[in-house]
């Protein structure tokens, strides 16, 4: 037991060191990558908020980063000298109005129906991303630029900076994620979960499921709009790869091969996703493929993910089943 | 004034007549069974009562006040809990998380976000109490899958009973008990149900005299009898109906 808390320790603390030290580490275009890892990682557990944590698998939860990305580029390109912690913020409040729309219908149906319902207001959104192009640049986009971040004392940060804006980043990453944890491991968050394990048992026990699930899908949303948010400020562009179908399946994919059952297993997901893409799209443009039959040997031999492979009982099933 | 009133319910699920204009009353603080053959409707009464299915006709009160098409999480809140015949916990979680979910529940707490659960010194103090009530403080950590079909039928009661409600609905709790088992938890009963009140769905006759104050019959739909022990034992109508029925002779 000491041996496993002196490794979570160890870990932590690399991780940390790792985190703050990467520009150092690795060179300037690459930590774009880390960048948008980053903001993945949000990404990626507002979708497990609903899929691990709530029993919910939403097909269209890329409309909802979408919606963060393009409330960003919107933004900025119209009203220069907003604040961009606030415009971050009320990317994400948007991104929530809108979830809480599609949660509103969505969340009547069960299963597979809710999933495509979910996909149909993406698609919806996709479409007048796509269209209404005075607002939303339609197939160009909408290029912007980041803004200069203000801090009280210290005057301006110039965030065009590559490393500045990863900084910034890590900082906005880990206090939402932060929050989000904490937002699990509340009453609310334990109601979450048991209405997961038993829906039935949880409605006659006094758990209302529709109005917890409403509001597990309203922060979910935010979530993911901050996330779209600073993938925005990442790419310095909103366009409509932000809010295209592979959005949502990025999700699916980057949370089951990271590990639905752990916090932070998306996380893991997330980086191992957009590192592998980057890998194999340097030589091939089908990089999506290997990507899919990466995604059904997990299904088939590690269906906890990568982090259970942090887990001595993993290797004793994987064992086992040969 | 009767703290359960059922006044001439019926249900119908598609065609299917369970229930064909049921009169019951339950009076505060007693423990009142209701026996009847399968298929007669009792587990479909309790669903009703509860609010899982919508009753086709009649009304239900509950301390006065009708609670007919509230939800189930309404009817709780007002105080009336039940348990399953078939055992309905919650599998991936330990004996203590079990319990203290409806501890949560009770506590009005479910929407909370202020603070951390495992925090709440006074949540942790109320589940521990129910754990050593029901004698399974010893297994609080253990997952329901690790638990003892038994045991598994102790903690459906304790859910039940952590809610503290002031009408208690038992779906057959002895189902699949053996002799010792099914006499541990009826002594558990009578203990913990000291002064509320309870309605209990059984087959098994032992527990039936062991444990009531009132029993009615639910024959096909309909209230054959109401009354104490001797009332129901003479009753004629009732021994027409359970003519054969080798359980029923006391």
């Amino acid at each position: 037991m000491r041996r496993k808390v002196l490794m979570i320790w160890v870990l932590s603390i690399s991780a940390t060191l790792l985190l703050l030290l990467l520009p150092r580490l690795i060179s300037g275009s690459r930590i774009i990558l880390a960048t948008e890892i980053l903001y993945f990682s949000l990404y990626s557990v507002s979708f497990n908020l609903l899929f691990g944590y709530g029993g919910l698998l939403p097909f269209g939860h890329g409309g909802l980063f979408g919606m963060g990305a393009y409330t960003t580029g919107i933004l900025l390109a119209r009203l220069s000298g907003l604040p961009i912690l606030l415009t971050i913020f009320l990317s994400g409040i948007f991104a929530m109005i809108v979830g809480a729309i599609i949660g509103f219908f969505s969340l009547r149906l069960k299963g597979a129906f809710f999933s495509l319902l979910t996909f149909a207001f993406q698609m919806f959104l996709f479409a007048l991303a796509l269209k209404w192009r005075p607002v939303t640049g339609g197939e160009d986009g909408i290029s912007v630029l980041r803004p200069e971040f203000h801090l009280p004392l210290l005057g301006a940060i110039s965030l065009a900076d590559r490393v500045n804006f990863y900084y910034f980043s890590l900082v906005i990453v880990t206090i939402v994620l932060a929050l989000s944890y904490w937002f699990l491991k509340t009453p609310f968050g334990n109601s979450i979960r048991c209405i997961k394990e038993n829906e039935e048992r949880a409605s006659f026990l006094g758990y209302q499921t529709y109005r917890s699930q409403f509001i597990l899908f309203c922060v979910a949303s935010f979530i993911a709009g901050v996330g779209g948010s600073l993938s925005t400020l990442t790419a310095e562009m909103a366009s409509l790869e932000a809010i295209n179908v592979d959005v949502s399946f990025a999700a699916i994919m980057m949370t089951f091969i990271g590990g639905a059952g752990s916090f932070l297993g998306p996380v893991l997901g997330s980086a191992f996703y957009v590192v592998f893409q980057d890998w194999l799209s340097s030589w091939t443009d089908r990089w999506l493929i290997f990507m899919g039959a990466l995604f059904i040997v997990m299904v088939l031999y590690l269906d906890s993910g990568l982090i259970s492979l942090l887990k001595k009982e993993t290797y004793q099933r994987l064992w086992l089943k040969d | 004034m009767s703290i359960l009133l059922v006044k001439n319910l019926y249900k119908d699920f598609s065609g299917l007549k369970v229930l064909n204009g049921v009169d019951f009353t339950v009076e505060k603080g007693e423990k009142h069974a209701l026996i009847g053959p399968n298929g007669a409707g009792k587990s479909t009464l309790f669903n009703l009562i509860t609010g899982k299915y919508r009753v086709s006709r009649g009304k239900i009160y509950f301390q006065g006040q009708e609670i007919t098409g509230l939800r189930p999480h309404e009817i709780v809140h007002r105080g009336i809990a039940r348990s399953f015949q078939i055992i309905n916990i919650f599998p991936g979680m330990s004996v203590f998380e079990n319990i203290r979910n409806a501890i949560v529940s009770k506590q009005q707490m479910r929407f909370q976000v202020t603070a951390l659960l495992g925090k709440n010194k006074q949540v942790q103090r109320e589940t521990e109490e129910i754990m050593e009530l029901m004698g399974l403080s010893d297994r609080r950590h253990v997952q329901m899958s690790a638990l003892s079909y038994g045991e598994q039928r102790e903690m459906e009661i304790a859910l039940t009973l952590a809610l503290d409600p002031e009408l208690i609905l038992l779906d057959e709790p002895t189902a699949g008990l053996n002799k010792m088992e099914t006499e541990r938890l009826i002594d558990l009963l009578r203990r913990i149900t000291r002064d509320k009140t309870v309605v209990i769905v059984e087959h098994d006759m032992n527990v039936v005299f062991g444990l009531a104050d009132r029993i009615s019959v639910l024959y096909y739909g309909r209230i054959l009898a109401t009354g104490n022990q001797q009332e129901i034992r003479n009753n004629e109508e009732v021994k027409k109906a359970y003519l054969g029925m080798k359980n029923y002779a006391a």
